[in-house]
């Protein structure tokens, strides 16, 4: 049995998206138990009329809720009673619970994960890796994302360590190959930051670097796992999404400008709508916090129900494979390890 | 309260609580760093019912610094 806990409110679709994916989680794995953290009588009010197994969900009432526009290092010592601190407590404080997912605001969850949940034993920084489609069908990860704006080389290490056995424990690829993102592919290129972690990803064995990665090469599917600062991850995701969105949105507006371009969609109806099916963030579940003592996984915002959904799995299949313990013996020996 | 303490570092740092005395210096003998300070008075405020003043935060030294803090605190 895999006790998760499931924040249901802070996201644009919250608690209907949150329910819901939790209750298709339910089904697709019969050893999954859930405690929803929320409003009881609302989270009441969306189970009802669903065909459940109530044995396997629990309600955490919490009355309250953290707005995205409230600040973080307030609202995770203030609002006590808010759905996502109540959660992150009872994960905290009850060794059955192995895991959390909350769509809610990501400056509150990282700064609640970091003060009440603590790190695996050698991290430094606990680090976001959420996950892309690649133009071959597969995926990758971007670590760190946003957890971290300032970092050192053996920061990057072992962001590198942590998402290398993540992508290969939970999505089962075999030696996940690792780049650095920076300006170039030399290895001299970069600032220093770079050119030092360049080196010590190359003189890491339990990981298979393959060098730099420029950011136009994201999806190329070249890489398992990009490496980065959080603020230059957090650009790259944001950017590469952007500019996905935005050439659909044109290529969308040139096809309804000619008729004859109509046509010629219709007859490409099917590619299309599997294209944008595979582009789909939602299918991809969120981001995950790598480094945490317990699994937490942060959902997008505008999760609905089928990222919540994979979310959940994501946490589940993070737990099962005992991630934890596995990144803490291979992070412990270059625990002393200082740039 | 020094035994609550205790046992709360001893897990958190993952020490043999016979190595935590009141003298304990929480960085330079316990091996903590500023989160895992943090993740200390968090679980304080969470167990105890209060909110530690920011300015109080980068005080806390020795063991003994966080247990007379908490002794001074109104029993919730």
């Amino acid at each position: 049995m895999i006790k998760i806990i499931v924040d249901c409110f802070g996201g644009d679709h919250s608690p209907q998206a949150n329910v819901q994916g939790a209750l298709a989680a339910l089904v697709q794995f019969p050893d999954l138990h859930l405690i929803l953290s929320g409003d009881e009588e609302a989270i009441k009010a969306q189970l009802a009329g669903n065909e459940y197994d109530a044995s396997r969900i629990d309600i955490l009432h919490a009355p309250q809720v953290i707005g995205c526009d409230e600040r973080p290092t307030d609202v995770i010592r203030l609002k006590r009673e808010s759905s996502m601190i109540k959660a992150i407590r009872l994960l905290r404080d009850d060794d059955s619970v192995a895991a959390m997912v909350s769509t809610g605001s990501t400056g509150a969850l990282v700064a609640a994960a970091l003060t009440r949940i603590g790190r695996l034993r050698g991290i430094i920084r606990p680090a976001f890796c959420p996950i892309l489609p690649t133009m071959s069908g597969g995926i990758v990860g971007v670590c760190d994302s946003g957890a971290n704006v300032e970092v050192t080389a053996d920061h990057l290490r072992q962001f590198a360590i942590m998402s290398s056995l993540y992508m290969e424990n939970v999505y089962g690829i075999y030696k996940p190959r690792v780049a650095l993102l920076n300006v170039g592919k030399e290895p001299e290129k970069g600032d220093e930051l770079r050119q030092t972690a360049y080196r010590l990803l190359g003189e890491t064995p339990e990981i298979n670097f393959v060098g730099n990665m420029e950011s136009r090469d994201l999806l190329s599917g070249n890489y398992d796992v990009v490496v980065a600062d959080g603020f230059s991850g957090n650009v790259l995701v944001k950017s590469t999404e952007g500019a996905a969105l935005e050439l659909l949105g044109k290529l969308k507006k040139d096809i309804y400008s000619k008729f004859i371009y109509k046509v010629g969609a219709a007859l490409m109806a099917k590619m299309f709508k599997e294209e944008k099916e595979f582009m789909n963030y939602q299918n991809y579940g969120g981001s995950v916090l790598l480094g945490t003592s317990k699994v937490i996984v942060k959902g997008h915002g505008s999760s609905k129900a089928v990222s919540v959904q994979k979310c959940i799995e994501q946490a589940y299949k993070m737990q099962l494979s005992e991630l934890g313990a596995k990144t803490e013996e291979v992070i412990c020996r270059y625990e002393h390890y200082e740039l | 309260m020094f035994e609550e303490v205790k046992a709360i570092l001893a897990k958190q740092l993952r020490r043999d609580p016979s190595q935590i005395t009141l003298q304990s210096d929480i960085k330079k003998d316990l091996g903590a760093d500023s989160l895992d300070i943090l993740q200390l008075l968090m679980r304080m405020e969470d167990d105890y019912g209060i909110v530690i003043p920011d300015q109080e935060l980068a005080g806390f030294k020795t063991v003994g610094d966080v247990v007379a803090f908490l002794d001074k605190q109104p029993k919730q």
